[in-house]
């Protein structure tokens, strides 16, 4: 037992000093892949706004706020958009802890399968801070890229996470402007 | 046109005068301060505000009004005494165990109605002449009964303060039970233990009985407690099914249960006892009618959002500091929950909101032993027969203190709080 | 002892100024009773009543008037509520001024300015409250009632201490029982507010809507603001609007309707009707509880310090702009938001378009006020 705690131990030690061996993939030159899976880490209704901009990109998307792993068969890209709503979370009938969980699993299972992941945030001031934030951080650490409306990250929340894990960020003035980064990737 | 602070400044200051220096009753000091309030503030005498504050707290005062006269009819029907004396022959071998039930006795009809003044003017009235006869100094039992009440409108299942945030915040009133039920039971049987073992030693129970009046139980049997019986099967049924019994308000009930109580007991003249009630219960009328322009000014004038807005602004150390000195000094609970619960909800947006909404509602609930109106304070003075509330209120110091730490507590640890249950 | 001792003159003398007070009050309170004038435009085609949906409401403080507004064109219905709760005036202004300027080319709108016309009968007490406000119009100068956000006291008086939602039994505290957004989906033979709210109800299926508004303001401490907030079958259109919106550079956010709270508008007209339902929040300093003086120039310049300094203080998200939010800017947002819901619809559905003709632009509402909607 004492063994296996050491074990893990080491392994996470190693796993921190060595970013490289990170599961995140590196930047990405190439186009990300579709259909491209749209879900939700907080339950914020961004993620109607995300859908709608897809659809204006002409991108080959579905929406599902409580997407679940197995949602991702087939899937070439997940899109997690991130913000906390007290309305949204009591719309979709789940606690914060059942969301938080549901995110952490859909996160491992698309890793796993090595599915494309990137992080929308679009709900500006209103969807940091507070709750908000455990998901923001989550989805962002667990992507490999990340479109960011600016209001967004006034105290540099988004811009500083992704210099510190290196991944590539792009911050627009409005949501709108996302459509340029988006139809760049894809 | 004078700003706030300067307003705040000349409404104190005038209502200080009036009650200290011209020796007139507190409503008349608060009407008196809120018209000045008015006049510094450029608006002139806004008489449609003045009247139209008054009326800010007409079901507080029905009820208030209601329950004097239940409370005279069950005295001079001789259920009153009748308890006093059953309770101690019953307890009197347990002293901590009869403190223990006296407490949650006391809070009963506020925990069903959310009104503190339902509690202290039922089951605090009913309790007070038992717990002076065990030789409770008669402020300390003022201060008791009235600090109960606090904690009885507080405690779930109903508690109006923390629906009134949650008007506020859009938060329905649900799952409430378990974060109320651990703000105020420990420091309800902390209170009891706390007068029990300050006050209370080995009870004898002929010198206690004697300082009571005599049971009239062998002589009406049951039926002396019907009037009683009648109100709280009215308000339990309210509460247990809506769906068939029509809530017809506290005030009804009251009234239903003093007719009762004209032809269970011994014999009296209705009508001067009703008076007497009244009367006794006029001056506490009086207060709310004056706060409740008082309020109304205050919201005319900018000096509300002024004080509410101070307290926002403190830095964060001193936060917790400032809600629990600047909550109750809103001298209401309802008024507190209003105006500074539902801001600092949002202040603490993140932490567990049902477990902050429940402590600022303790915090706030103090209010209700606070100045200018003194509610609960007046109301057990004339209880228990001391001329001076602010003895009362300062019996409630320890237990005040108690409360607001737990309060505080609660808002800081909200997240682990609610992982407690 | 003489026939008036001095306690006996001084009492009496009280009684007698506080009778003076009580008349004088009651005569400002019963002013209220008036109706507020509502002048149509040519784009309105008939007026019609609550009380012709639920004949139950007539004679009553809670029936109101329904505007028309019919293009004879084939297209989708169209409802819009103002003065839901009448302490909200971009709401209800928003709505006077599509009955008073708006032109109807396809499909049709229906008005409903005084959703809750009992609550335009009296003000909240402790709220201090002006009872109205006055704008320069077009043509003179327009007095409009200030109300309560709930419906007037004396018609089911007093509150029971709980409120329970009909049907689902939810709880709320006593006073929300005359509130109109939490009464939904109403009662025939329930409270004042249970009958108006299901009057609405009626109304919206009787007259076959497919798209409803309910025009809100929120104090600026409240985080749904420059919100839409709507029905799970609502989300693609509210986020359409809200990207056009954006655009011109009027930032909103969306919200669902939590299924688990009842009463509101934009749940149970949701569940209940086939029509979409869209609520609308904007800033309103006059009705936050952080509000400094209160008057009826708050209501109409929303000017105030205590939102300045407690945005400044940097505790709470406070949706407040330093230079004041005049009714201007609120009544111009709800106007373009309604219009950014509809375009989105057309872009949903060119074969049954809705269209509309009348409305300045927003800009245009910035620059000349909001009497310049109003006759
Ligand atoms: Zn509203």
């Amino acid at each position: 037992m004492k063994k296996t705690v050491a074990h893990a131990f080491v392994c996470l030690f190693i796993f921190l000093l060595y970013p490289g061996t990170s599961p995140l993939p590196a930047q990405a030159a190439d186009k990300l892949p579709q259909p491209v899976l749209i879900s939700s880490a907080g339950q914020s209704a961004d993620v109607a706004i995300a859908g709608m901009l897809c659809k204006k990109l002409s991108l080959q998307a579905k929406s599902q706020p409580l997407a679940k792993p197995a949602d991702l068969q087939g899937i070439g890209t997940l899109m997690v958009v991130s913000g906390f709503s007290t309305k949204g979370l009591g719309a979709a009938g789940v606690s914060k802890e059942q969301e938080m969980e549901r995110v952490k699993a859909l996160l491992d299972a698309a890793r796993e399968k090595k599915i494309r992941v990137i992080t929308l945030h679009i709900g500006g001031k209103a969807r940091r801070g507070g709750q908000s934030d455990d998901f923001n951080r989550l989805a962002a650490e667990a992507s490999e890229r990340l479109i960011v409306v600016r209001t967004g990250d006034e105290d540099q929340f988004f811009s500083s996470l992704a210099a510190g894990k290196k991944i590539p960020i792009d911050l627009v003035d409005k949501i709108s402007d996302a459509m340029q980064p988006l139809g760049k990737i894809f | 046109m004078a700003n706030e602070p300067v307003v705040l400044a000349v409404m104190l200051a005038v209502f200080t005068a009036a009650v200290f220096v011209w020796k007139l009753p507190s409503g008349l000091a608060l009407v008196l301060s809120a018209a000045a309030g008015a006049l510094t503030a450029g608006e002139g005498l806004p008489v449609r505000h003045l009247v139209e504050g008054s009326f800010g707290y007409l079901d507080a005062v029905l009820i208030i009004a209601t329950a004097m006269v239940l409370m005279k009819v069950v005295e001079a029907g001789g259920a009153l005494g009748t308890i006093s004396y059953g309770l101690m022959k019953w307890l009197y071998r347990w002293p901590s165990l009869l403190m223990i039930f006296v407490a949650f006795f006391v809070m009963f009809p506020g925990m069903l109605t959310g009104l503190s003044s339902a509690c202290i003017l039922t089951t605090g009235a009913l309790v007070a002449p038992a717990l002076q006869a065990l030789g409770i100094p008669a402020a300390s039992v003022g201060s008791l009964i009235a600090f109960l009440a606090v904690l009885g409108m507080v405690a779930p299942p109903i508690n109006i303060p923390v629906m009134i945030i949650g008007g506020g915040v859009d938060m329905p009133y649900v799952g409430f039970d378990k974060p109320l039920l651990l703000a105020t039971f420990p420091i309800a049987i902390l209170t009891a233990l706390y007068y029990r073992y300050r006050y209370v030693r080995t009870i004898v129970l002929e010198q206690v009985l004697s300082k009571l009046p005599p049971s009239l139980y062998v002589r009406h049997g049951m039926k002396l407690f019907l009037p009683l019986g009648l109100v709280v099967a009215l308000m339990l049924s309210i509460r247990l099914f809506p769906q068939w019994v029509p809530d017809i308000g506290i005030p009804l009930i009251f009234m239903l249960g003093a007719v009762a109580g004209i032809f269970t007991g011994e014999r009296f003249r209705f009508w001067p006892v009703a008076r007497q009630g009244i009367r006794e219960a006029l001056p506490v009328m009086g207060i709310l009618v004056g706060v409740g322009m008082f309020v109304q000014i205050m919201t005319l004038t900018g000096v509300r959002g002024f004080l509410a807005v101070g307290a926002l602004q403190l830095p964060p150390a001193l936060l917790c500091l400032g809600i629990a000195l600047l909550m109750p000094a809103f001298g209401s609970a309802y008024a507190a929950s209003s105006v500074l619960g539902v801001p600092l909800v949002y202040v603490f947006l993140g932490k567990n909101e049902i477990v902050i909404a429940s402590a600022l509602s303790l915090i706030a609930g103090i209010g209700d032993l606070m100045p200018p109106p003194m509610l609960l304070c007046s109301f057990a003075a004339q209880i228990v027969g001391e001329k001076n509330p602010w003895r009362i209120l300062k019996e409630c110091l320890p237990m005040i203190l108690v409360s607001l730490l737990v309060g505080i507590a609660m808002i800081l640890l909200a997240d682990k709080v609610a992982r407690l249950y | 002892m003489p026939l008036f001792p001095i306690h006996r003159i001084r009492a009496l003398l009280l009684l007698a100024a506080a009778a003076a007070a009580c008349l004088y009050a009651g005569k400002e309170f019963r002013k209220m009773n008036a109706p507020d004038t509502i002048l149509p435009g040519q784009g309105v085609s008939r007026i019609r009543a609550l009380k012709d949906y639920f004949p139950n409401l007539e004679g009553t403080r809670s029936d109101s008037a329904v505007y028309f507004l019919e293009s004879g064109r084939p297209g989708p219905t169209v409802l819009v509520l103002g003065g839901t709760h009448p302490n909200e005036p971009a709401g209800f202004l928003a709505a006077v001024a599509l009955v008073e300027s708006l032109r109807v080319k396809a499909g049709r709108l229906i008005v409903v300015p005084q959703a809750c016309q009992s609550g335009f009968t009296c003000t909240d007490p402790l709220e201090g409250y002006p009872q109205s406000y006055s704008l320069r119009s077009r043509s003179r100068l327009r007095t409009f009632r200030f109300g309560s956000r709930a419906a007037n006291p004396v018609e089911d008086w007093p509150d029971p201490i709980i409120y329970r939602h009909f049907p689902s039994g939810q709880q709320l505290s006593g006073n929300e029982t005359r509130n109109l957004n939490r009464a939904y989906p109403g009662k025939s033979d329930g409270t004042t507010t249970e009958k108006t709210a299901f009057a609405i109800m009626k109304l919206i299926r009787d007259e076959k809507v497919n798209l409803a508004f309910d025009l809100h303001e929120a104090a600026p401490e409240i985080p749904i603001i420059n919100a839409i907030v709507t029905h799970e079958k609502g989300r693609e259109l509210a986020a359409g609007a809200l990207l056009g919106l954006e655009l011109e550079n009027l930032p909103y956010a969306l919200e669902l309707s939590p299924p688990n709270f009842h009463g509101l508008s934009h749940r149970e007209w949701g569940d209940g009707t086939p029509a979409i339902p869209f609520l609308l929040e904007t800033t309103n300093p006059v009705q936050g509880r952080l509000r400094g003086r209160t008057g009826a120039s708050l209501a109409v310049d929303g000017q105030d310090r205590q939102y300045r300094l407690a945005q400044e203080s940097g505790r709470m998200r406070i949706t407040y702009d330093a230079g004041g939010e005049p009714l201007a800017r609120r009544v111009g947002r709800h106007l373009r938001a309604i219009q950014a819901v509809l375009e989105t619809y057309n872009e949903l559905h060119p074969e049954g378009r809705v269209e509309l003709e009348g409305i300045p632009s927003y800009e245009e509402i910035i620059r000349n006020g909001v009497g310049s909607l109003l006759q």
